[in-house]
């Protein structure tokens, strides 16, 4: 070849290159149609996302509450719903389960001031034992009954990074008591590496006149080898304190949280460490009249998480974390059931390891074991204060053969403390998903373990000796096999809907039984029942001065002869529906930042056992309706002092209980100055 | 055989040098808006703007990659030149880096410094300047806001990516919104 052959074929070669290059880039402006390359009136109408070019897949973010790994929310094997910290401020909630109002498929119950009964797809009733409540990986359920003393919860919710909220069985992955679903509450991260923090007081009034006062204060940071946060609150609150015949004890609660974190060669090492005290209304399931008692809780926990390791080891984790309750009154006699000098301790251990062995496939295994100890009156006296030992064991799979499929598996074994019976439960899911579209399918199972109430209580009447209460040691796990089918899609920028029906089997549900005529005790109830439901949800973000959210739960229980089962509604009401608007933005160049919400629930009815003899009582709960309003307002640039209004109003006011003397609402008003800076 | 090599080395150098440019060029175009909405999340900027939202693009002298780059920064915000920014009309200027020019800007009223690629050895110089006269800096490469600038925002995987450093934020007297920290990586 000559010199002006290799020239002309150079050249050749570079033209095509030069062709091929400029059809796969974008044109340039002075080649764009004017329309297109120019831009007229406020950029700020512009969503950033759309600019980003981000698809629903990123809109949504990723969770670890699902499967305890960090996956996409789009394509994770279950219904999950997530609030950021700015959703969460925004509500207009000062208590957790305010908050969870607000959630697709959450029903809330207020009992008296501090005291809530959270459930999900069917469950509750009077029980509050059917979901699992974490706080940064760290169970916050009672080792005594599996119950949430929300009012003992250490952090307020403004002070949360984020609520994930997983509908479904999800045992497979939390073990007991993840029945009908988990939530997990993560503390304020912040931002970056610089020092940030808050400092706030509220204080409001009821429409009764009652008041309400919360301090609270964060300070958190994130450096490259140490991390630290500290949170602090306390609250004085006896906003709808009135019962329809009295006044409710009011409640007084405080806490402080801490969280350390070291980045080492090795891993990840982070411990948290908490404590706080309620001081309170006793009335709650069982607990039949109002005494002052004060709750403790102690908390701790020590993690490690290794970095990626060679070869077809992905991470090696280790934990270990504590909990120490305790429950007292002044009181020496009283009606009925307490939990007066209860004193619970629970402690685990556990680890895991995670198998990468191709880059589509990747297992998890792991163990724990619990340590469980439990001193109470209720308690028989052969079983009070025994050491109990429990154990848990489990693996799981993801699997996904394509970007557009995945395939997921989990099994799990549990020995619970209490019952000391192995329960196994499942989940199995394949997703089908693009970057704007989900379709799932699960299949999953879990149980609830017998509390030590259930299992081994036995209350004496101090003033008559006769044993009103005492429980059965031959209970069985209550277990729920669910199956979901799901659709999530983005058929424009800016807008999600989704949509969930779901079908649930319960069978081994523990009901209160009067055979004895005046001592209760418990059974499981022979023969199963069936529930269904479906979930549909909507969110659009307008511009960042108005995003829509919208949701609608249907749950029906499929009747059964007789109906007699108390906590899961009657022949007469045997369905629900859950509804909520929400509505929030940011005005002002993010100065001003508003939200409106309304929750709806439907009335619902349930069967209790009163009386010697006993008899069964329908107790209705009326419909009602939930509305908020909170209005931000920040003062100054150099000086970040922020406002605040938010109003709580809560139509009719009638008691949202069917126990004797749960409180009744009205209209809350607080206002709020805090220090931010972040 | 020497001329030949060379008349060949200078055909590919004139061919492909101007693909590459051209393809900066595109990512400076996509990036402009993203610059623009971002700085609508810039919540001292009502104070330290004046009647306008002036951004000067700086590049280095004498370096024809960070000319065209800057060059089509300017053609980017040029076509949002009948767009606002918090209700301020936005302005771009461009202009070869000295310390004396960064100054000038400031002096005229400059807002936000847009920093090109070739100016990696001036960044501790430029932005001494600008966290004195309290400007928003926003790099190009991720190393900018690394070592210097509030903001980077390049394209990545084909998409536009922010980076967000809340010290040097700080630095230069600037508060991001929440709402545009979520959608970066904040170091």
């Amino acid at each position: 070849m000559t010199w002006r052959q290799s020239l002309a074929a150079a050249l050749l070669a570079l033209a095509s290159l030069s062709l091929a290059r400029a059809h796969a880039q974008e044109p340039l402006p002075d080649e764009l149609p004017a329309e297109e390359s120019s831009h007229e009136g406020a950029i700020e109408d512009e969503s950033l996302e759309d600019l980003l070019g981000l698809e629903l897949e990123d809109r949504m973010g990723t969770t670890s509450a699902v499967s305890r790994t960090e996956e996409d929310v789009l394509s994770a094997p279950a219904s999950v719903t997530t609030l950021d910290s700015r959703a969460v401020r925004l509500s207009g909630a000062r208590t957790i389960p305010e908050l969870l109002r607000l959630v697709t498929g959450v029903q809330v119950q207020r009992v008296a001031p501090g005291s809530y009964l959270v459930a999900m797809r069917g469950a509750g009733g009077i029980t509050g034992n059917n979901v699992v409540v974490m706080l940064d990986g760290m169970p916050l359920n009672s080792p005594v009954d599996g119950s949430i003393d929300w009012s003992t919860v250490p952090i307020h919710p403004r002070d949360l990074e984020r609520v994930d909220v997983v509908r479904g069985p999800v045992s497979s992955i939390y073990g007991a008591n993840a029945y009908t679903g988990v939530i997990q509450l993560v503390s304020y991260r912040g931002f970056g590496t610089v020092p940030q923090g808050a400092v706030r007081v509220d204080v409001g009034v009821d429409t009764a006149g009652h008041p309400v006062t919360d301090l609270a204060g964060v300070y958190s940071q994130a450096g490259d080898r140490f991390q630290r946060a500290v949170f602090a609150h306390a609250s004085y609150d006896a906003v709808f304190s009135d019962s329809e015949s009295s006044a409710l004890e009011p409640r007084v609660s405080g806490a402080l949280l801490a969280r350390l974190g070291a980045t080492l060669t090795a891993g990840q090492l982070d411990f948290e460490v908490s404590g706080s005290m309620a001081s309170g209304s006793s009335l709650e399931h069982l607990v039949l009249e109002d005494i002052a008692e004060r709750r403790l809780l102690g908390m701790a926990q020590l993690r490690f998480t290794s970095r990626d390791l060679p070869g077809a080891l992905g991470t090696i984790g280790a934990f270990a974390r504590t909990q120490l309750r305790s429950i007292q009154t002044d009181r020496l006699d009283y009606l009925g059931f307490s939990y007066d000098g209860t004193r619970s301790a629970r402690t685990t251990v556990g680890s895991e390891v995670t198998l990468v062995p191709h880059e589509t496939l990747t297992g998890t295994f792991g163990a724990q074991f619990d340590l469980d100890r439990v001193t109470a009156p209720y308690i028989h006296p052969d079983e009070n204060g025994d050491f109990r030992t429990g154990w848990g064991f489990y693996g799981r799979f993801a699997w996904d053969p394509t970007d557009r499929w995945s395939l997921t598996g989990a099994l799990r074994g549990d020995i619970p403390p209490m019952t000391g019976e192995l329960a196994f439960s499942y989940r199995g899911s394949l997703v089908y998903h693009t970057d704007d579209l989900a379709i799932r399918l699960v299949g999953a199972s879990a149980f609830r373990a017998p509390t030590y109430v259930e299992v081994g209580g036995r209350f004496v009447d101090p003033r008559s000796g006769l044993i009103l209460l005492e429980g059965r040691p031959q209970l069985q796990n209550p277990a729920n096999d669910g199956g979901e089918i799901a659709l999530t899609l983005s058929p424009r920028a800016g807008l999600r809907l989704g949509a969930t029906a779901w079908v649930g089997h319960m069978r081994n549900l523990v009901i209160e039984d009067f055979a004895p005529i005046v001592r209760r005790t418990f059974v499981n109830e022979a023969g199963s029942r069936w529930f269904v439901g479906g979930d549909a949800e909507a969110e659009y973000k307008y511009s960042d001065v108005l995003q829509l959210s919208a949701f609608v739960s249907y749950t029906y229980f499929v009747p059964r002869d007789a109906m007699r089962t108390p906590t899961v509604g009657t022949e007469g009401i045997n369905a629900s529906v859950l509804a909520g608007v929400i509505a929030r933005g940011a005005l002002r160049s993010d100065r001003m930042r508003y939200g409106l919400s309304v929750a709806l629930a439907t009335g619902r009815e349930y069967l209790m056992f009163a009386g010697v003899p006993t008899s069964i009582l329908t107790e209705s709960i009326d419909p009602s309706i939930q509305l908020s309003a909170t209005l931000e307002h920040e003062l100054g640039r150099s000086l970040p002092i922020w406002l605040s209004l938010r109003v709580q109003s809560n139509l009719p006011q009638q008691a949202e209980s069917p126990l004797p003397g749960a409180s009744v609402a009205g209209t809350s008003f607080l206002v709020g100055v805090e220090h931010r800076r972040n | 055989m020497v001329i030949r090599f060379l008349v060949v080395s200078c055909v590919f150098l004139v061919c492909v040098t101007p693909l590459y440019t051209r393809a900066d060029a595109s990512s400076a175009v996509r990036l402009s808006p993203v610059i623009a909405r971002i700085l609508s999340y810039e919540r001292t900027l009502p104070n330290r703007a004046g009647g306008s939202l002036d951004i000067l693009i700086v590049h280095a002298a004498n370096n024809a990659t960070s000319a065209s780059e800057a060059a089509a920064f300017a053609r980017g915000f040029g076509a949002l030149s009948r767009s606002t920014v918090q209700g301020l009309p936005l302005r771009a200027t461009i202009a070869p880096y000295s310390t004396g020019a960064i100054e000038a800007a400031a002096a005229t009223g400059v807002d936000v410094v847009v920093v090109c690629s070739g100016l990696s050895s001036s960044l501790a110089a430029l932005t001494a300047t600008t966290r004195r006269r309290r400007m928003l800096t926003v790099g190009v490469e991720r190393h900018h806001a690394v070592s210097a600038t509030t903001l980077a925002v390049l394209m990545e995987e084909g998409r536009p990516r922010i980076i967000v450093n809340l010290a040097h934020a700080r630095a230069e007297g600037v508060e991001l919104s929440s709402q545009l920290l979520r959608l970066a990586e904040v170091l």
